[in-house]
């Protein structure tokens, strides 16, 4: 008997500013597709229930769990991960915020973090502390405390307030 | 392993006709925040999931001067909501609601209306969609519209009969005058308790009219007839109206359970001290925006 295989579907996105294509089932996850398909592992499976923000990539610039996203839902959109933040060798002032204040030690969260934090500051230019807080309240951390985390936000924020708009022209959100 | 395909209706009327083909093996979809993980828990393994999100009609907020309420359409998400200007201006309540519901990521894909569908008993959507008197416009059978909280029965349990489907979701503008607030206290992830409060204030600062719901705690969004009389005719004004027997009263008759979280004894103690933030919190709005 032959096994079951999953129908395949062609899923054409955009992906950290490239157009690609894949073929994968329906049943397939955004996470598992940049994982796997892409080899993007800087989104990672953590909880897998939606609430660490440690699978967070950007669909059509809003931050998204990748882990319970069907891959299906990238068709015609945007997808930004981890690994398009940087412009080659230069750090997005964000990362490199992150890297000055120490805002990273086992480097997990970290991803979902700098993309949710990342959106955060296009949204709001000067953000008070308390903003700050509130915008990461779905990214956990296990290993800084989130002190250092927060105070990097603020720095970013504070020393490069122009750098955040956003780079398609799209303007989604 | 789930095993489903995605089929992509363009109409209401296609995806009725799909539901009625594939029956249980068929589920409605559009953030599948929740249906997601309950496919992944092994909880439901549907053959077919229907993407409401292809019908164009449904991913829209109306503002519908007739019936002066918020159309609010079944695939759209939290955060559109958040970013519509009908949304901000006629339910301030509801914005304050939403921004604070899961996380940022869950309101990038989840919906109003999916939430209520899944009929989590701890949902803050409920509790406030029940508080402005919402109903749903189904699709699928002979009947048009339901109340919210009718619509609720019971902890993951709604009255969506075989067949039909959520369409809209309408919010019935608060009328002129009124005043709200929602206060919740939240456990490890979803809330322990919460009340919202919806006020009509005469111009001489005296309680008219008052809706009281208290979520999280009774499987479904709890309101009393009883609590609600007790506050006409308080005063709004002249200091902070004597609410303590009406907290007493919440407290003891509001459906409680034991569970893993909290004993029904602190959720009776959170119902009634939550209800006195919000009506106090409510009460401070109104005097603010008639400078008393």
């Amino acid at each position: 008997m032959e096994p079951d295989v999953p129908a395949q579907r062609r899923i054409a996105f955009t992906l950290n500013g490239r157009d690609v294509e894949v073929d994968c089932p329906d049943t397939e996850m955004l996470l598992d597709m940049l994982r796997v398909d892409f080899g993007l592992t800087g989104a990672k499976r953590s909880c897998d229930v939606q609430i660490c923000g440690a699978c967070t990539v950007l669909l059509d610039g809003r931050p998204v769990s990748a882990c319970t996203t069907l891959a299906y839902e990238a068709r015609g959109r945007r997808v930004e991960t981890i690994e398009g933040m940087a412009s080659g060798r230069q750090l997005h002032p964000l990362q490199q915020a992150f890297v000055d204040r120490g805002a990273l030690q086992c480097g997990f969260c970290t991803p979902g973090m700098l993309l949710t934090a990342r959106e955060f500051l296009e949204r709001v230019r000067l953000p008070s502390r308390a903003e700050v807080v509130e915008a990461l309240e779905g990214n956990i951390c296990r290993c800084t405390g989130y002190f250092a985390i927060v105070d990097a936000v603020l720095a970013a924020a504070a020393t490069a307030p122009d750098k955040y708009s956003a780079d398609s022209s799209e303007g989604s959100h | 392993m789930a095993r489903f395909t995605i089929a992509q209706p363009s109409t209401v009327a296609d995806a009725v006709d799909l539901l009625d083909r594939h029956g249980m093996d068929a589920a409605p979809y559009a953030g599948g925040t929740e249906l997601l993980l309950a496919i992944r828990e092994g909880l439901f393994d549907p053959e077919v999931l229907i993407d409401m999100k292809t019908i164009d009609e449904l991913g829209h907020i109306r503002l519908n001067p007739d019936v002066d309420a918020l159309d609010i359409g079944a695939t759209v998400t939290y955060a559109q909501a958040l970013g519509d200007a009908e949304f901000s201006l006629r339910i301030p309540l509801l914005v304050e609601v939403i921004s604070r519901i899961g996380n940022v990521r869950v309101r990038s894909s989840g919906t109003p209306v999916g939430n209520l569908c899944f009929a989590e008993p701890h949902s803050d959507m409920a509790a406030v969609a029940a508080l402005l008197g919402a109903r749903l416009r189904l699709a699928g059978s002979d009947r048009e519209w339901i109340d919210v909280q009718d619509f609720l029965l019971a902890p993951y349990e709604t009255e969506l009969r075989e067949g039909e489907i959520v369409r809209t979701l309408r919010i019935p503008i608060p009328p002129e005058g009124s005043v709200g607030a929602y206060r919740r206290i939240r456990g490890t992830e979803r809330p322990l308790a919460s009340v919202g409060v919806l006020l009509s204030v005469g111009e001489d600062g005296t309680i008219a009219a008052a809706r009281v719901v208290i979520g999280a705690i009774a499987g479904r969004p709890w309101t009393s007839s009883t609590v609600d009389e007790a506050l006409a005719g308080r005063r709004a004004v002249g200091g902070t109206p004597d609410l303590e027997d009406v907290a007493a009263l919440i407290a003891d008759e509001i459906d409680a359970d034991d569970d893993y979280e909290a004993s029904a004894l602190y959720r009776r103690h959170l119902a009634g001290e939550l209800f006195v933030r919000a009506m106090r919190e409510a009460v401070d709005r109104w005097r603010r925006t008639h400078g008393t």
